[in-house]
Protein backbone atom coordinates (compact mmCIF):
# COMPACT_ATOMS: atom_id res chain seq x y z
CA UNK A 1 0.00 0.00 0.00
CA UNK A 2 2.68 2.30 0.57
CA UNK A 3 3.68 2.03 -2.95
CA UNK A 4 0.32 3.08 -4.07
CA UNK A 5 0.48 6.18 -1.83
CA UNK A 6 3.95 6.94 -2.91
CA UNK A 7 3.00 6.41 -6.57
CA UNK A 8 0.04 8.70 -6.10
CA UNK A 9 2.28 11.35 -4.42
CA UNK A 10 4.70 10.89 -7.33
CA UNK A 11 1.96 11.25 -9.78
CA UNK A 12 0.63 14.37 -8.05
CA UNK A 13 4.03 15.85 -7.91
CA UNK A 14 4.47 15.16 -11.66
CA UNK A 15 1.01 16.62 -12.38
CA UNK A 16 1.82 19.68 -10.26
CA UNK A 17 4.97 20.30 -12.06
CA UNK A 18 3.10 19.82 -15.37
CA UNK A 19 0.49 22.28 -14.18
CA UNK A 20 3.07 24.76 -13.17
CA UNK A 21 4.66 24.41 -16.51
CA UNK A 22 1.34 24.77 -18.20
CA UNK A 23 0.57 27.80 -16.15
CA UNK A 24 3.75 29.39 -17.09
CA UNK A 25 3.10 28.56 -20.66
CA UNK A 26 -0.40 29.96 -20.40
CA UNK A 27 0.86 33.17 -18.91
CA UNK A 28 3.28 33.40 -21.73
CA UNK A 29 0.36 32.64 -24.09
CA UNK A 30 -1.77 35.21 -22.33
CA UNK A 31 0.90 37.80 -22.74
CA UNK A 32 1.16 36.84 -26.38
CA UNK A 33 -2.60 36.97 -26.61
CA UNK A 34 -2.70 40.40 -24.98
CA UNK A 35 -0.30 41.63 -27.58
CA UNK A 36 -2.34 39.88 -30.23
CA UNK A 37 -5.41 41.44 -28.69
CA UNK A 38 -4.03 44.85 -28.88
CA UNK A 39 -3.05 44.12 -32.40
CA UNK A 40 -6.54 42.81 -33.07
CA UNK A 41 -8.05 45.89 -31.45
CA UNK A 42 -6.04 47.97 -33.73
CA UNK A 43 -6.89 45.83 -36.61
CA UNK A 44 -10.52 46.07 -35.50
CA UNK A 45 -10.34 49.77 -35.42
CA UNK A 46 -8.79 49.73 -38.81
CA UNK A 47 -11.42 47.38 -39.90
CA UNK A 48 -14.15 49.56 -38.52
CA UNK A 49 -12.73 52.48 -40.36
CA UNK A 50 -12.52 50.32 -43.42
CA UNK A 51 -16.05 49.10 -42.73
CA UNK A 52 -17.27 52.68 -42.55
CA UNK A 53 -15.51 53.37 -45.73
CA UNK A 54 -16.91 50.21 -47.16
CA UNK A 55 -20.38 51.14 -45.95
CA UNK A 56 -20.13 54.37 -47.79
CA UNK A 57 -18.71 52.58 -50.71
CA UNK A 58 -21.45 50.01 -50.30
CA UNK A 59 -24.16 52.59 -50.39
CA UNK A 60 -22.60 53.98 -53.46
CA UNK A 61 -22.46 50.51 -54.87
CA UNK A 62 -26.07 49.85 -53.87
CA UNK A 63 -27.08 52.97 -55.69
CA UNK A 64 -24.96 52.03 -58.57
CA UNK A 65 -26.37 48.57 -58.35
CA UNK A 66 -29.89 49.87 -58.41
CA UNK A 67 -29.05 52.02 -61.36
CA UNK A 68 -27.51 49.05 -62.95
CA UNK A 69 -30.55 46.93 -62.20
CA UNK A 70 -32.78 49.58 -63.72
CA UNK A 71 -30.45 49.71 -66.62
CA UNK A 72 -30.40 45.94 -66.71
CA UNK A 73 -34.19 45.84 -66.70
CA UNK A 74 -34.25 48.32 -69.49
CA UNK A 75 -31.61 46.28 -71.24
CA UNK A 76 -33.62 43.12 -70.69
CA UNK A 77 -36.61 44.79 -72.31
CA UNK A 78 -34.43 46.18 -75.02
CA UNK A 79 -32.78 42.81 -75.33
CA UNK A 80 -36.10 41.02 -75.61
CA UNK A 81 -37.11 43.50 -78.24
CA UNK A 82 -33.84 42.98 -80.04
CA UNK A 83 -34.16 39.21 -79.70
CA UNK A 84 -37.61 39.44 -81.26
CA UNK A 85 -36.32 41.69 -83.94
CA UNK A 86 -33.44 39.29 -84.39
CA UNK A 87 -35.79 36.38 -84.78
CA UNK A 88 -37.80 38.31 -87.29
CA UNK A 89 -34.69 39.23 -89.10
CA UNK A 90 -33.50 35.66 -89.07
CA UNK A 91 -36.83 34.51 -90.47
CA UNK A 92 -36.63 37.25 -93.02
CA UNK A 93 -33.03 36.29 -93.72
CA UNK A 94 -34.06 32.66 -94.17
CA UNK A 95 -36.79 33.76 -96.50
CA UNK A 96 -34.34 35.95 -98.30
CA UNK A 97 -31.92 33.06 -98.59
CA UNK A 98 -34.63 30.94 -100.17
CA UNK A 99 -35.70 33.83 -102.34
CA UNK A 100 -32.10 34.44 -103.19
CA UNK A 101 -31.52 30.84 -104.11
CA UNK A 102 -34.60 30.97 -106.24
CA UNK A 103 -33.46 34.20 -107.86
CA UNK A 104 -30.02 32.75 -108.39
CA UNK A 105 -31.60 29.75 -110.10
CA UNK A 106 -33.86 31.98 -112.16
CA UNK A 107 -30.90 34.08 -113.00
CA UNK A 108 -28.95 31.08 -114.23
CA UNK A 109 -31.91 29.96 -116.28
CA UNK A 110 -32.25 33.42 -117.67
CA UNK A 111 -28.60 33.48 -118.55
CA UNK A 112 -28.90 30.17 -120.29
CA UNK A 113 -32.00 31.38 -122.09
CA UNK A 114 -30.23 34.58 -122.94
CA UNK A 115 -27.33 32.55 -124.35
CA UNK A 116 -29.76 30.50 -126.36
CA UNK A 117 -31.55 33.62 -127.49
CA UNK A 118 -28.27 35.10 -128.57
CA UNK A 119 -27.55 32.00 -130.67
CA UNK A 120 -31.10 31.97 -131.98
CA UNK A 121 -30.83 35.64 -132.68
CA UNK A 122 -27.68 35.14 -134.69
CA UNK A 123 -29.35 32.33 -136.58
CA UNK A 124 -32.39 34.49 -137.23
CA UNK A 125 -30.21 37.34 -138.31
CA UNK A 126 -28.48 34.96 -140.73
CA UNK A 127 -31.78 33.62 -141.96
CA UNK A 128 -33.06 37.11 -142.27
CA UNK A 129 -30.16 38.01 -144.48
CA UNK A 130 -30.71 34.90 -146.56
CA UNK A 131 -34.37 35.73 -146.82
CA UNK A 132 -33.63 39.19 -147.89
CA UNK A 133 -31.32 37.86 -150.56
CA UNK A 134 -33.97 35.35 -151.57
CA UNK A 135 -36.62 38.06 -151.49
CA UNK A 136 -34.48 40.11 -153.79
CA UNK A 137 -34.09 37.12 -156.09
CA UNK A 138 -37.81 36.44 -155.88
CA UNK A 139 -38.61 39.99 -156.78
CA UNK A 140 -36.50 39.58 -159.89
CA UNK A 141 -38.03 36.18 -160.62
CA UNK A 142 -41.45 37.62 -159.96
CA UNK A 143 -40.91 40.34 -162.48
CA UNK A 144 -39.76 37.73 -164.97
CA UNK A 145 -42.81 35.59 -164.21
CA UNK A 146 -45.11 38.59 -164.50
CA UNK A 147 -43.61 39.21 -167.91
CA UNK A 148 -43.95 35.58 -168.89
CA UNK A 149 -47.48 35.58 -167.52
CA UNK A 150 -48.40 38.46 -169.71
CA UNK A 151 -46.88 36.67 -172.67
CA UNK A 152 -48.78 33.56 -171.77
CA UNK A 153 -52.01 35.44 -171.40
CA UNK A 154 -51.47 36.88 -174.84
CA UNK A 155 -50.70 33.38 -176.10
CA UNK A 156 -53.74 32.01 -174.25
CA UNK A 157 -55.93 34.62 -175.85
CA UNK A 158 -54.52 33.59 -179.23
CA UNK A 159 -55.04 29.94 -178.36
CA UNK A 160 -58.65 30.59 -177.33
CA UNK A 161 -59.25 32.09 -180.72
CA UNK A 162 -57.42 29.22 -182.42
CA UNK A 163 -59.33 26.76 -180.23
CA UNK A 164 -62.67 28.20 -181.25
CA UNK A 165 -61.59 27.91 -184.83
CA UNK A 166 -60.55 24.29 -184.25
CA UNK A 167 -63.77 23.54 -182.38
CA UNK A 168 -65.66 24.87 -185.34
CA UNK A 169 -63.53 22.86 -187.74
CA UNK A 170 -63.95 19.84 -185.48
CA UNK A 171 -67.70 20.14 -185.54
CA UNK A 172 -67.57 20.40 -189.27
CA UNK A 173 -65.36 17.34 -189.40
CA UNK A 174 -67.64 15.42 -187.08
CA UNK A 175 -70.58 16.28 -189.27
CA UNK A 176 -68.51 15.23 -192.27
CA UNK A 177 -67.46 12.01 -190.47
CA UNK A 178 -71.06 11.23 -189.61
CA UNK A 179 -72.00 11.83 -193.25
CA UNK A 180 -69.10 9.61 -194.31
CA UNK A 181 -70.16 6.83 -191.95
CA UNK A 182 -73.64 6.93 -193.42
CA UNK A 183 -72.24 7.10 -196.95
CA UNK A 184 -69.90 4.23 -196.15
CA UNK A 185 -72.72 2.06 -194.84
CA UNK A 186 -74.74 2.88 -197.92
CA UNK A 187 -71.78 1.99 -200.12
CA UNK A 188 -71.28 -1.32 -198.32
CA UNK A 189 -74.97 -2.08 -198.59
CA UNK A 190 -74.81 -1.14 -202.27
CA UNK A 191 -71.71 -3.32 -202.75
CA UNK A 192 -73.47 -6.22 -201.06
CA UNK A 193 -76.69 -5.90 -203.03
CA UNK A 194 -75.03 -5.22 -206.38
CA UNK A 195 -72.52 -8.03 -206.02
CA UNK A 196 -75.31 -10.34 -204.95
CA UNK A 197 -77.28 -9.38 -208.02
CA UNK A 198 -74.21 -9.69 -210.26
CA UNK A 199 -73.62 -13.19 -208.97
CA UNK A 200 -76.78 -14.60 -210.44
CA UNK A 201 -76.21 -13.94 -214.17
CA UNK A 202 -72.55 -14.88 -213.74
CA UNK A 203 -73.45 -18.20 -212.15
CA UNK A 204 -75.71 -18.87 -215.11
CA UNK A 205 -72.96 -18.05 -217.63
CA UNK A 206 -70.69 -20.45 -215.77
CA UNK A 207 -73.31 -23.16 -215.68
CA UNK A 208 -74.07 -22.78 -219.39
CA UNK A 209 -70.36 -22.93 -220.21
CA UNK A 210 -69.99 -26.15 -218.25
CA UNK A 211 -73.09 -27.60 -219.94
CA UNK A 212 -71.68 -26.80 -223.37
CA UNK A 213 -68.22 -28.11 -222.50
CA UNK A 214 -69.73 -31.31 -221.21
CA UNK A 215 -72.58 -32.00 -223.62
CA UNK A 216 -71.14 -30.45 -226.82
CA UNK A 217 -67.60 -31.56 -226.25
CA UNK A 218 -67.35 -33.60 -229.45
CA UNK A 219 -68.96 -30.85 -231.57
CA UNK A 220 -66.35 -28.24 -230.60
CA UNK A 221 -63.01 -27.67 -232.30
CA UNK A 222 -59.90 -27.58 -230.13
CA UNK A 223 -59.77 -23.78 -230.58
CA UNK A 224 -63.42 -23.52 -229.56
CA UNK A 225 -62.80 -25.64 -226.49
CA UNK A 226 -59.79 -23.50 -225.57
CA UNK A 227 -61.78 -20.29 -225.92
CA UNK A 228 -64.58 -21.73 -223.82
CA UNK A 229 -62.02 -22.63 -221.17
CA UNK A 230 -60.66 -19.06 -221.23
CA UNK A 231 -64.21 -17.78 -220.82
CA UNK A 232 -64.70 -20.16 -217.93
CA UNK A 233 -61.50 -18.87 -216.28
CA UNK A 234 -62.52 -15.24 -216.75
CA UNK A 235 -65.96 -15.99 -215.32
CA UNK A 236 -64.26 -17.73 -212.39
CA UNK A 237 -62.11 -14.67 -211.86
CA UNK A 238 -65.19 -12.46 -211.92
CA UNK A 239 -66.90 -14.75 -209.45
CA UNK A 240 -63.87 -14.48 -207.20
CA UNK A 241 -64.05 -10.68 -207.39
CA UNK A 242 -67.74 -10.71 -206.55
CA UNK A 243 -67.16 -13.11 -203.64
CA UNK A 244 -64.39 -10.85 -202.38
CA UNK A 245 -66.60 -7.81 -202.77
CA UNK A 246 -69.31 -9.57 -200.78
CA UNK A 247 -66.80 -10.51 -198.11
CA UNK A 248 -65.49 -6.96 -198.06
CA UNK A 249 -68.99 -5.55 -197.64
CA UNK A 250 -69.35 -7.78 -194.58
CA UNK A 251 -66.07 -6.54 -193.09
CA UNK A 252 -67.60 -4.03 -190.70
CA UNK A 253 -70.16 -6.52 -189.44
CA UNK A 254 -67.89 -9.54 -189.05
CA UNK A 255 -64.29 -9.77 -187.90
CA UNK A 256 -61.35 -10.22 -190.22
CA UNK A 257 -60.83 -13.95 -190.55
CA UNK A 258 -57.14 -14.70 -190.54
CA UNK A 259 -56.26 -18.13 -191.90
CA UNK A 260 -53.00 -20.01 -192.12
CA UNK A 261 -52.63 -20.10 -195.89
CA UNK A 262 -50.02 -21.49 -198.29
CA UNK A 263 -48.88 -18.45 -200.27
CA UNK A 264 -47.71 -20.70 -203.11
CA UNK A 265 -51.32 -21.64 -203.81
CA UNK A 266 -52.40 -18.03 -203.90
CA UNK A 267 -49.56 -17.06 -206.24
CA UNK A 268 -50.35 -20.08 -208.42
CA UNK A 269 -53.99 -18.92 -208.69
CA UNK A 270 -52.89 -15.42 -209.59
CA UNK A 271 -50.46 -16.81 -212.18
CA UNK A 272 -53.29 -18.80 -213.81
CA UNK A 273 -55.51 -15.75 -213.91
CA UNK A 274 -52.75 -13.69 -215.52
CA UNK A 275 -51.56 -16.40 -217.91
CA UNK A 276 -52.57 -14.55 -221.12
CA UNK A 277 -50.87 -11.31 -220.14
CA UNK A 278 -47.77 -13.22 -219.06
CA UNK A 279 -47.58 -14.96 -222.43
CA UNK A 280 -47.92 -11.62 -224.24
CA UNK A 281 -45.10 -10.10 -222.22
CA UNK A 282 -43.01 -13.28 -222.27
CA UNK A 283 -42.95 -12.86 -218.52
CA UNK A 284 -41.81 -15.34 -215.93
CA UNK A 285 -42.44 -15.47 -212.23
CA UNK A 286 -39.85 -16.79 -209.83
CA UNK A 287 -41.08 -17.73 -206.39
CA UNK A 288 -38.49 -18.32 -203.67
CA UNK A 289 -38.60 -18.98 -199.96
CA UNK A 290 -42.33 -18.68 -199.56
CA UNK A 291 -43.84 -20.00 -196.34
CA UNK A 292 -47.40 -20.39 -195.07
CA UNK A 293 -48.67 -17.18 -193.46
CA UNK A 294 -51.53 -16.07 -191.27
CA UNK A 295 -53.51 -13.85 -193.66
CA UNK A 296 -56.98 -12.86 -194.81
CA UNK A 297 -56.92 -14.97 -198.00
CA UNK A 298 -59.18 -12.90 -200.28
CA UNK A 299 -57.39 -9.66 -199.39
CA UNK A 300 -53.97 -11.20 -199.87
CA UNK A 301 -54.99 -12.77 -203.19
CA UNK A 302 -56.19 -9.35 -204.35
CA UNK A 303 -52.93 -7.79 -203.18
CA UNK A 304 -50.80 -10.31 -205.07
CA UNK A 305 -52.99 -9.98 -208.16
CA UNK A 306 -52.69 -6.20 -208.14
CA UNK A 307 -48.93 -6.27 -207.55
CA UNK A 308 -48.20 -8.81 -210.27
CA UNK A 309 -50.60 -7.37 -212.85
CA UNK A 310 -49.13 -3.90 -212.25
CA UNK A 311 -45.63 -5.31 -212.59
CA UNK A 312 -46.64 -6.79 -215.95
CA UNK A 313 -48.51 -3.68 -217.07
CA UNK A 314 -45.61 -1.32 -216.43
CA UNK A 315 -42.76 -3.56 -217.58
CA UNK A 316 -40.57 -2.62 -220.52
CA UNK A 317 -42.24 -4.35 -223.53
CA UNK A 318 -38.86 -4.91 -225.24
CA UNK A 319 -37.44 -6.97 -222.39
CA UNK A 320 -39.10 -10.15 -221.12
CA UNK A 321 -40.41 -9.37 -217.63
CA UNK A 322 -39.00 -11.39 -214.79
CA UNK A 323 -40.93 -11.11 -211.54
CA UNK A 324 -39.38 -12.39 -208.32
CA UNK A 325 -41.60 -13.09 -205.34
CA UNK A 326 -39.79 -13.69 -202.10
CA UNK A 327 -40.64 -13.60 -198.41
CA UNK A 328 -38.82 -12.52 -195.27
CA UNK A 329 -39.72 -12.22 -191.65
CA UNK B 1 -79.00 -48.43 -209.27
CA UNK B 2 -82.15 -46.89 -207.88
CA UNK B 3 -85.14 -48.54 -209.54
CA UNK B 4 -87.71 -46.39 -207.77
CA UNK B 5 -89.00 -43.49 -209.80
CA UNK B 6 -89.20 -40.43 -207.60
CA UNK B 7 -91.72 -37.61 -207.67
CA UNK B 8 -89.66 -34.45 -207.34
CA UNK B 9 -91.14 -31.00 -206.77
CA UNK B 10 -89.06 -27.89 -207.55
CA UNK B 11 -90.19 -24.45 -206.36
CA UNK B 12 -88.13 -21.78 -208.14
CA UNK B 13 -89.09 -18.58 -209.97
CA UNK B 14 -85.87 -18.51 -212.05
CA UNK B 15 -86.46 -20.02 -215.50
CA UNK B 16 -82.74 -20.66 -216.06
CA UNK B 17 -82.33 -22.45 -212.75
CA UNK B 18 -85.41 -24.56 -213.50
CA UNK B 19 -83.90 -25.43 -216.88
CA UNK B 20 -80.52 -26.35 -215.32
CA UNK B 21 -82.22 -28.46 -212.69
CA UNK B 22 -84.25 -30.33 -215.31
CA UNK B 23 -81.19 -30.89 -217.48
CA UNK B 24 -79.19 -32.16 -214.50
CA UNK B 25 -82.04 -34.49 -213.53
CA UNK B 26 -82.23 -35.77 -217.12
CA UNK B 27 -78.54 -36.58 -217.13
CA UNK B 28 -78.95 -38.91 -214.13
CA UNK B 29 -79.03 -42.66 -214.88
CA UNK B 30 -82.49 -43.18 -213.31
CA UNK B 31 -85.61 -41.44 -214.50
CA UNK B 32 -87.73 -39.28 -212.19
CA UNK B 33 -90.82 -37.16 -212.48
CA UNK B 34 -90.29 -33.45 -212.04
CA UNK B 35 -93.00 -30.93 -211.21
CA UNK B 36 -92.12 -27.22 -211.18
CA UNK B 37 -93.95 -24.37 -209.41
CA UNK B 38 -92.76 -20.77 -209.80
CA UNK B 39 -93.67 -19.05 -206.54
CA UNK B 40 -94.58 -19.67 -202.89
CA UNK B 41 -98.32 -19.28 -203.30
CA UNK B 42 -98.34 -21.77 -206.15
CA UNK B 43 -96.26 -24.18 -204.08
CA UNK B 44 -98.59 -24.14 -201.06
CA UNK B 45 -101.62 -24.46 -203.33
CA UNK B 46 -100.06 -27.48 -205.08
CA UNK B 47 -99.14 -29.20 -201.83
CA UNK B 48 -102.55 -28.72 -200.25
CA UNK B 49 -104.27 -30.02 -203.43
CA UNK B 50 -102.01 -33.10 -203.53
CA UNK B 51 -101.95 -33.81 -199.83
CA UNK B 52 -102.75 -37.49 -200.53
CA UNK B 53 -99.98 -37.86 -203.15
CA UNK B 54 -97.17 -35.73 -201.86
CA UNK B 55 -93.84 -35.71 -203.78
CA UNK B 56 -90.90 -37.69 -202.38
CA UNK B 57 -88.87 -34.51 -201.97
CA UNK B 58 -89.20 -30.75 -202.36
CA UNK B 59 -86.37 -28.57 -203.67
CA UNK B 60 -87.18 -25.08 -202.39
CA UNK B 61 -85.63 -21.80 -203.55
CA UNK B 62 -85.56 -18.96 -201.04
CA UNK B 63 -85.92 -15.79 -203.10
CA UNK B 64 -89.32 -16.11 -204.70
CA UNK B 65 -92.12 -13.59 -205.27
CA UNK B 66 -95.34 -13.51 -203.20
CA UNK B 67 -94.25 -16.01 -200.61
CA UNK B 68 -90.58 -16.72 -200.12
CA UNK B 69 -88.98 -20.09 -199.42
CA UNK B 70 -88.51 -19.38 -195.74
CA UNK B 71 -92.22 -18.62 -195.24
CA UNK B 72 -93.15 -21.74 -197.21
CA UNK B 73 -90.79 -23.87 -195.09
CA UNK B 74 -92.35 -22.50 -191.87
CA UNK B 75 -95.86 -23.28 -193.11
CA UNK B 76 -94.93 -26.78 -194.28
CA UNK B 77 -93.22 -27.69 -191.00
CA UNK B 78 -96.16 -26.30 -189.00
CA UNK B 79 -98.72 -28.28 -191.05
CA UNK B 80 -99.74 -31.64 -189.59
CA UNK B 81 -99.92 -33.44 -192.97
CA UNK B 82 -96.94 -31.71 -194.63
CA UNK B 83 -94.38 -31.65 -191.84
CA UNK B 84 -92.78 -35.00 -192.82
CA UNK B 85 -92.12 -33.90 -196.42
CA UNK B 86 -88.33 -33.81 -196.98
CA UNK B 87 -87.32 -30.24 -197.84
CA UNK B 88 -84.07 -29.49 -199.63
CA UNK B 89 -83.35 -25.77 -199.57
CA UNK B 90 -81.82 -24.68 -202.89
CA UNK B 91 -80.42 -21.16 -202.98
CA UNK B 92 -77.47 -18.96 -203.90
CA UNK B 93 -76.89 -17.56 -200.42
CA UNK B 94 -73.84 -18.79 -198.51
CA UNK B 95 -74.64 -17.08 -195.20
CA UNK B 96 -74.16 -19.50 -192.31
CA UNK B 97 -76.58 -17.56 -190.09
CA UNK B 98 -79.31 -17.85 -192.68
CA UNK B 99 -78.62 -21.58 -193.12
CA UNK B 100 -78.83 -22.15 -189.35
CA UNK B 101 -82.20 -20.39 -189.21
CA UNK B 102 -83.44 -22.66 -192.02
CA UNK B 103 -82.24 -25.78 -190.20
CA UNK B 104 -83.90 -24.60 -186.98
CA UNK B 105 -87.13 -24.10 -188.90
CA UNK B 106 -87.01 -27.70 -190.18
CA UNK B 107 -85.04 -27.77 -193.47
CA UNK B 108 -83.37 -31.17 -194.03
CA UNK B 109 -80.67 -30.28 -196.54
CA UNK B 110 -79.18 -27.05 -197.78
CA UNK B 111 -77.72 -26.87 -201.27
CA UNK B 112 -75.95 -23.78 -202.48
CA UNK B 113 -76.67 -23.46 -206.20
CA UNK B 114 -73.40 -24.39 -207.93
CA UNK B 115 -71.95 -22.52 -210.88
CA UNK B 116 -70.71 -25.72 -212.46
CA UNK B 117 -73.11 -28.09 -214.18
CA UNK B 118 -71.18 -31.22 -213.23
CA UNK B 119 -71.38 -30.21 -209.59
CA UNK B 120 -75.12 -29.66 -209.88
CA UNK B 121 -75.58 -33.14 -211.30
CA UNK B 122 -73.40 -34.58 -208.56
CA UNK B 123 -75.21 -32.86 -205.73
CA UNK B 124 -78.69 -33.89 -206.97
CA UNK B 125 -77.39 -37.40 -207.47
CA UNK B 126 -76.19 -37.39 -203.87
CA UNK B 127 -79.42 -36.08 -202.35
CA UNK B 128 -82.06 -38.09 -204.22
CA UNK B 129 -81.28 -41.53 -202.68
CA UNK B 130 -81.50 -39.97 -199.21
CA UNK B 131 -84.89 -38.48 -200.12
CA UNK B 132 -86.08 -41.82 -201.53
CA UNK B 133 -85.44 -43.54 -198.21
CA UNK B 134 -86.51 -40.43 -196.28
CA UNK B 135 -83.53 -40.76 -193.96
CA UNK B 136 -84.25 -37.19 -192.83
CA UNK B 137 -87.39 -38.19 -190.91
CA UNK B 138 -85.43 -38.85 -187.71
CA UNK B 139 -84.67 -35.15 -187.82
CA UNK B 140 -81.13 -35.66 -186.64
CA UNK B 141 -79.16 -35.31 -189.84
CA UNK B 142 -78.61 -31.96 -191.47
CA UNK B 143 -76.58 -31.53 -194.62
CA UNK B 144 -74.96 -28.55 -196.17
CA UNK B 145 -73.96 -29.32 -199.71
CA UNK B 146 -71.88 -26.33 -200.55
CA UNK B 147 -70.96 -26.68 -204.18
Amino acid sequence: MDNTIESAEDKLSIANRKLLFQNEEKEKRAAELSIANKELIFQNEEKEKRAAELSIANKELIFQNEEKEKRAAELIIANTELAFQNDEKEKRAAELIIANTELAFQNEEKEKRAAELIIANKELAFQNEEKEKRAAELIIANKELAFQNEEKEKRAAELIIANKELAFQNEEKEKRAADLIIANKELLAFAYISSHDLQEPLRKIQTVVTIILENENKNLSEKGKYNFQRMQLAAGRMQQLIDDLLAFSRINTTDHQFEKTDLNLIIEEVKNELRDTMQEKHASIEVTEICPANIIPFQFRQLMYNLISNALKFSNPDIPAHIIVTAAL
Amino acid sequence: MNPKELNILLADDDIDDCHFFKEALDSLPQSNRLTIVNNGDELMEYLLENIERLPHVLFLDINMPRKNGFECLSEIKAHESLKDLPVVMYSTSGSKDKINVLFNTGADVYIRKPSNFAQLVQVIHHVLPMAAENIFSNGKLKYILNA
